[in-house]
């Protein structure tokens, strides 16, 4: 797993709860790495299932909310570090498919090695159907990424998950599917206090 | 646990990623390092292929010249500029360089991707290249001087744009070649027909003298007659006739005497017959002589209208004393044909060399007296079909798929050229948008059918020309 996603998790943890709990999170997960991580480096996901673990004994707040939190972080700080992807962008239905056909490409020309996860798009009468899998059990990784997603264009959309699969959060499906009465969207908080 | 611990290990671990950052950016160095170095060995070695493919474009032996979809010429290389004589080609078009017509034009362009244009066949996809078998068409000098050129072209893409590259041989010198060698080939032919042209004249010439010496025999005696006649009437216009009656009647004795010496009966009877077969063996020395001129004149470019059967009549006339020793020779010829458009020296030999095939083989194979030709012809959907069926052993089949091939012969070294079926093919299919198939049976015997478009059926297109054999 890329670098970049402990860093901003330390990054994360360190702004919304403070350099104290993200230096117990740190501690009490025993990772190889010792916390010391590079966004350009590449690093074991089990590392960030043990910060992730840790985080929630420390916060008791459940693991769930924990990761689907910080998959809205992340979100956040890729569209301000890859502004370029998201260009004459305008809703969510719009941009998901583009994860796997574009944005998953220029990250292999950069990182061969990259061991990603794969999204499927399909529509069927006006509905995205996003389906995420991989090796590694972070469906709600991905909730938070396309729900935050969503809050981002502001769609008028309404969000199911649907855990596929073992349900061990290796694959899920998800469905975007526009609210016919175009109500006010019911934007999640992103920040975890 | 105080901040300042905290902060220390936050130090801490910051230094250490900043090293681990450090090591990866040194080792990326070096990867782009080795990969400049990989990279730059490539450009050379592009830059160096680059080189050698301009080489090879400049010295081709043959014109190649590449251009746009517009037809704007890109590339015109070394031979190109010497067959053309351009000095250059800037701007140019190369339709410029052609006398174009739709067809040529769809050949220049060709597109696998449009199989519906009126032109479009004779291209095949080939590597996912568009590639155009070759065509022949007249080209343009920059003096203005035409000339046959070979064209075979292809359509390829790169970088998402469409080029063209046409490869054209200039044909002047091998069409005159062409020519040269199927006169060449002709007068072979007709010196080895020499011999039993000799022989077919010979004989008629051999009973006509003959005649004529009978005729003079004949002509001396009655010329010692009519010398009498000629005195008797000198003395019936005597005036001393009664003084004379004895030597007018001791005249007539002698006339009688003479008359019976000539034989009369026999002359009248034989006088004519002698005349007839005479003026018979002229007329049969005039239809040898006019045969073998017809047949051995020179190739011309241009398509007369013939009548096939007399073509056919005049080959077997010019080949009788071949044929008389080897087959018998059945006709069933279509007299109601229209006159066919074609090169008749050039379809001539093409018979000619059908039937020494078909004499060969049964020579080779069969007694004289088995031997049998069949020629016959006929209107077959718009085509005029010439059947040429021998009795001959037949064409093996491992030999079948060859026989059209140049150079391709069976016969012993020294013998066969390999040239004459090659020739047939050349002369029905290409020169004439014909066809040509061979069916051989197994058991034995091999029918050519050729088949020509009639004058009335006359088509640019070629024909499907598959060299099937059954």
């Amino acid at each position: 797993m890329k670098g970049i996603v402990f860093t901003e998790l330390i990054e994360m943890v360190e702004n919304d709860l403070g350099i104290d709990i993200a230096d117990r999170m740190i501690t009490g997960a025993h990772t190889p790495s010792g916390g010391a991580y590079t966004s350009v480096g590449t690093y074991d996901h089990a590392e960030l299932i043990r910060m992730v673990i840790s985080l929630a004994h420390e916060t008791d707040i459940p693991v769930p909310d924990l990761v689907q939190a910080f998959g809205r972080h992340l979100f956040t700080r890729f569209h301000e570090l890859y502004p370029q992807f998201f260009h004459d962008i305008e809703s969510a239905i719009d941009f998901l498919p583009l994860i796997e056909t574009y944005i998953h490409v220029e990250v292999r020309k950069l990182y061969p090695d990259a061991e990603l996860p794969s999204f499927t798009s399909e529509m069927n009468e006006g509905v995205l159907e996003f389906t995420y899998s991989s090796t590694r059990p972070f469906a709600d990784l991905a909730e938070g990424l396309v729900r935050a997603c969503v809050d981002h264009f502001q769609d008028a959309v309404r969000v199911d998950r649907f855990d596929l699969g073992l349900g061990n959060g290796t694959e899920a499906k998800f469905t975007l599917a526009p609210i016919a009465a175009m109500e006010p969207n019911k934007a999640e908080p992103t920040c975890l206090i | 646990m105080s901040d300042l611990d905290v902060l220390q290990r936050k130090l801490d671990r910051e230094r250490v990623a900043r090293k681990e950052a450090e090591a990866l950016l040194e080792k990326k160095s070096l990867e782009v390092f080795h990969t400049n170095t990989k990279l730059q060995l490539l450009a050379d070695q592009m830059h160096e292929h680059a080189q050698q493919t301009s080489a090879i474009i400049e010295t081709a032996a043959e014109g190649i010249i590449v251009y746009d979809q517009e037809g704007t010429i890109r590339l015109f290389n070394r031979s190109a500029v010497a067959v053309f004589e351009q000095t250059s080609v800037a701007g140019m078009n190369i339709r410029d360089l052609f006398e174009t017509n739709p067809k040529v034009d769809a050949s220049l362009f060709p597109d696998c991707t449009n199989p519906f244009s009126a032109y479009g066949s004779g291209c095949s996809l080939q590597d996912n290249r568009c590639m155009r078998e070759p065509f022949e068409c007249v080209a343009h000098r920059d003096s203005g001087q035409t000339f046959i050129a070979e064209i075979s072209t292809s359509r390829s893409e790169y970088g998402g744009s469409v080029v063209f590259t046409a490869m054209v041989r200039d044909l002047s010198r091998r069409k005159k070649l062409e020519a040269q060698l199927s006169q060449a080939q002709k007068m072979e032919s007709v010196g080895q027909l020499a011999a039993g042209m000799a022989h077919e004249i010979n004989t008629p010439i051999q009973f006509v003298g003959d005649n004529l010496q009978f005729l003079k025999g004949a002509f001396e005696d009655l010329a010692d007659l009519l010398a009498l006649f000629q005195q008797l009437l000198d003395k019936e216009t005597d005036p001393n006739l009664d003084a004379e009656s004895n030597a007018k009647t001791q005249l007539i004795q002698e006339i009688h005497k003479q008359s019976e010496l000539v034989d009369f009966p026999f002359l009248r009877e034989e006088f004519p017959s002698a005349i007839s077969q005479s003026l018979e063996g002229i007329e049969r020395v005039a239809k040898v002589v006019r045969a073998m001129k017809e047949f051995s004149q020179p190739s011309s470019d241009s398509k007369t209208s013939v009548d096939i059967n007399r073509t056919i009549e005049n080959t077997l006339a010019v080949m009788t004393n071949q044929l008389m020793e080897s087959a018998r020779v059945d006709l069933s010829l279509d007299r109601t044909l229209e006159p066919l458009v074609c090169l008749s020296g050039q379809l001539s030999q093409a018979l000619l060399n059908l039937i020494t095939n078909a004499i060969e083989a049964i020579e080779e194979h069969k007694s004289s007296s088995e031997g049998l030709i069949v020629i016959a012809t006929r209107l077959h959907e718009g085509h005029v079909e010439i059947r040429i069926t021998d009795n001959g052993p037949g064409i093996p089949a491992t030999i079948q798929d060859r026989i059209f091939e140049p150079f391709f012969t069976t016969k012993e070294v020294g013998k066969g050229s390999g040239q004459g079926l090659a020739f047939v093919y050349d002369v029905i299919v290409n020169k004439h948008d014909g066809s040509i198939h061979a069916f051989s049976p197994t058991a034995g015997g091999t029918t050519f059918v050729l088949r020509l478009p009639a004058a009335s059926k006359l088509k640019t297109n070629r024909q499907d020309h598959a060299n099937s054999i059954n």
